[in-house]
């Protein structure tokens, strides 16, 4: 890999600069290069675009960046509480509180503020933002955490989604009472797929889980039919805008909707990274990773490897079908086709992007490949339409540079830092 | 009275008998080596007692129960543990959490438990922490119970993999060569580790190349060649049989090039 590291920069120099050579070379073909002429005016674009679009766009700039500079401080704290090395010593564990307290203010800070001066599209982002962070968390179970790849998670998603859609058609029910059926069938699911499957090896269970991806698509389609699903207003998540209620002192314009659903997927991430940290630091967090460094190994230290690989499936399609509970309710309507296999791969490359197996990982991956695109879609429409090309692109580049992922080695730093006293 | 009990066990790979009808015993409280030329089976000899390769004929029995062709981690459960020639920590966790990995059969909370992290749970990961500790201390690792597995020096290597190994409260050892590769100096320190693993009561059966360790700590040694037992006895009566040289030697003692 090494000896081709010149010629891979040079590719990417060429896949950089082709788009300015195409744009600013005024060229003909079989003329020679050398006869093409600069053209100036029209490379002024990509400079002198940027003031007046930041300018027409400041309110969007301000807030992502806003949002990420949160991410970041609260990746800050949050690592500071999390990746602190077990020691078992009480004063770690009470500074460790203290800080997670902080994490928390900060959080509940800047969902008021956000809640308070931002847009509803802005807000529309952040409660996707949260779904697919919520989503990326559970696929990091399985396939950071314990090694296993699975590339048909939108099909644990599309169970939760439909059991929810499905029991709400036929019975009415609320998104709140949908979430335990939904978590025991999405659930139960995983356990039956990974019982014949997870004695598969690698790309076997790849296969094995796209199939499964795509076969869950097709038997909604028949079962329940092609047509959306709508969920009627009541089903959804409340807004909280009656007078004279307890939380008017809380919020005293009141929550629309969208509000109140920004602050239920905040909560559903919080409560996601609680339950993952624990995981992570304990026996069994340990035992999937021993699992994916070495499988052998791990069984012979006394691990059972395949129910410790049907436990990280079946709790990894149980996120999964949370999260489709939850997008469905936000989305207001359920069809197949919102759980192709395109899903799968987004939110397995948003898992790859952030690093896999660690903690903070998805959450970037989830940021940097749903609100980078939605913020720039308005001026470059382009880039969406592109997306899965960029994507696919940047998951290449990221296999050969940084297969740890963007935020992949911050554990390791860390634990560096802290040995030496 | 033994604690293991192995008896007529082979290991075909299709035509190639890498292990052949070999029987070995091992009593409570020995060190007994397993000797014998490259390719000779020892390796896989091991393999076939921790149940990573199933048995094409024979029995084992240990703590009189017969555990031939159980899974490994069954096997690890009932008190065998091993640790492999060539090293496979996990790379991508510290010292200490390879350590506490090797607890998981001897710790009981279970995903509920883990999920919420109940005080039942952090009370037995906090002693898990302790123990691997103490572990780390035993074999010479204290101070780098924070170093990734994969960092670490060679040597320590091997021995984070014993201390991973002891972890698991085993009452039987099984070292594949443990001293490979190391400095004179670093042998005479897993020689003194092996007898203090012996000194806490546990069986230890080890694969050595280092003739030094194997006659210096053994209470009896087995030698293998071509898949079979050629020779058992104490270290005085394996070094003089004829057929140990001859395995170890070439063809005839004659024939041997003099060094
Ligand atoms: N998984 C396997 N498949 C096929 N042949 C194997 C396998 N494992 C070991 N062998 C063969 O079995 C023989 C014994 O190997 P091994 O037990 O590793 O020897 P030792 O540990 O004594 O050096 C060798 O010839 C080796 O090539
Ligand atoms: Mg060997």
């Amino acid at each position: 890999m090494k000896r081709f590291r010149p010629l891979l920069w040079l590719l990417w120099c060429l896949i950089i600069a082709a788009p300015l050579v195409f744009v600013g070379l005024e060229y003909e073909w079989g003329k020679g290069l050398w006869n093409a002429t600069l053209r100036t005016d029209r490379l002024r674009f990509l400079v002198s675009d940027i003031p007046a679009w930041v300018g027409g766009h400041w309110l969007d700039v301000i807030g992502v960046l806003v949002f990420l500079g949160a991410v970041v401080g609260f990746l800050k704290l949050w690592q500071l509480t999390a990746w602190v090395q077990w020691r078992g010593e009480v004063e770690t564990r009470t500074r460790g509180r203290v800080r997670q307290a902080g994490a928390m203010i900060v959080v509940i800070l800047i969902l008021t503020l956000s809640c308070r001066h931002l847009a509803d599209t802005q807000i529309e982002w952040g409660v996707m933002v949260c779904t697919y962070i919520l989503l990326a968390l559970g696929l990091n179970l399985i396939v950071g955490m314990t090694g296993l790849l699975v590339l048909g998670y939108a099909g644990f998603v599309a169970v939760g989604a439909y059991t929810f859609a499905v029991l709400h058609q036929q019975f009415g029910l609320s998104l709140w009472l949908a979430f335990l059926p939904a978590a025991l069938v999405g659930g139960l699911t995983g356990f039956l797929l990974g019982l014949p499957s997870l004695r598969l090896r690698g790309d076997y269970l790849a296969i094995v889980t796209l199939g499964f991806g795509e076969t869950v698509r097709f038997l909604i389609k028949n079962l329940v039919g092609e047509q959306s699903i709508i969920i009627s207003r009541p089903a959804r998540v409340p807004s909280l805008m009656s007078e004279n209620a307890a939380w008017r002192w809380l919020f005293p314009d009141g929550l629309t909707r969208l509000k109140t659903e920004l602050w239920v997927a905040v909560a559903l991430v919080v409560l996601s990274i609680w339950l993952i940290r624990n995981l992570t630091h304990s026996r069994i967090g340990r035992a999937w990773i021993a699992i994916r460094e070495d499988e052998t190994a791990a069984a012979a230290m006394g691990i059972p490897t395949v129910r410790l690989k049907l436990l990280a499936f079946t709790l990894s399609a149980i996120w999964a079908a949370v999260g489709g509970v939850f997008f469905v309710a936000h989305n207001t309507s359920a069809n197949p086709e919102m759980f192709g296999f395109g899903e799968s791969v987004l939110i397995l490359s948003m898992v790859v992007l952030g690093g896999m197996g660690s903690g903070p990982g998805p959450i970037v991956g989830a940021i940097v490949l749903y609100l980078l695109p939605e913020v720039l879609r308005e001026r470059f429409p382009v880039l969406i339409s592109y997306r899965p090309m960029i994507v696919g692109g940047l998951m290449v580049a990221m296999m050969i540079f940084r297969p740890q992922g963007l935020v992949g080695s911050l554990r390791r730093k860390i634990e560096l830092k802290e040995e030496q006293p | 009275m033994t604690i293991l009990e192995a008896t007529g066990v082979s290991k075909y790979f299709g035509g190639l008998k890498a292990v052949e009808n070999v029987d070995l015993t091992a009593r409570p409280g020995e060190i007994v080596s397993i000797i014998g030329p490259n390719g000779a089976g020892k390796t896989t000899f091991f393999n076939c007692l921790t149940g990573i390769y199933p048995l094409t004929h024979g029995r084992i029995r240990f703590k009189d129960r017969d555990i031939a062709n159980h899974k490994p981690h069954v096997i690890t459960r009932h008190g065998i543990a091993r640790t492999f020639q060539n090293v496979r920590l996990f790379g991508e966790m510290t010292a200490l959490e390879n350590v506490m990995v090797g607890a998981y059969c001897r710790t009981r909370a279970g995903i509920l438990h883990t999920l919420v992290r109940t005080p039942f749970s952090r009370r037995e990961d906090g002693g898990t922490a302790a123990r691997a500790l103490e572990l780390l201390q035993f074999v010479g690792l204290a101070g780098h119970a924070d170093s990734w597995a994969r960092n670490l020096p060679y040597g320590y290597q091997r021995r984070l993999e014993i201390a991973r190994a002891l972890a698991t409260q085993p009452e039987l050892l099984l070292l594949d060569e443990p001293a490979a590769g190391m400095n004179p100096q670093e042998v005479g320190a897993v020689t003194e580790l092996i007898g203090r693993i012996r000194d806490r009561g546990i069986t230890v059966i080890l694969i050595e190349h280092h003739m030094k360790v194997v006659t210096g700590i053994s209470d009896r040694i087995a030698v293998l060649d071509y898949g079979e037992k050629i020779a058992e006895g104490t270290p005085k009566e394996v070094c003089c049989n004829p057929k140990v040289i001859q395995a170890y030697l070439g063809k005839t003692y004659e024939d041997a090039p003099a060094t």
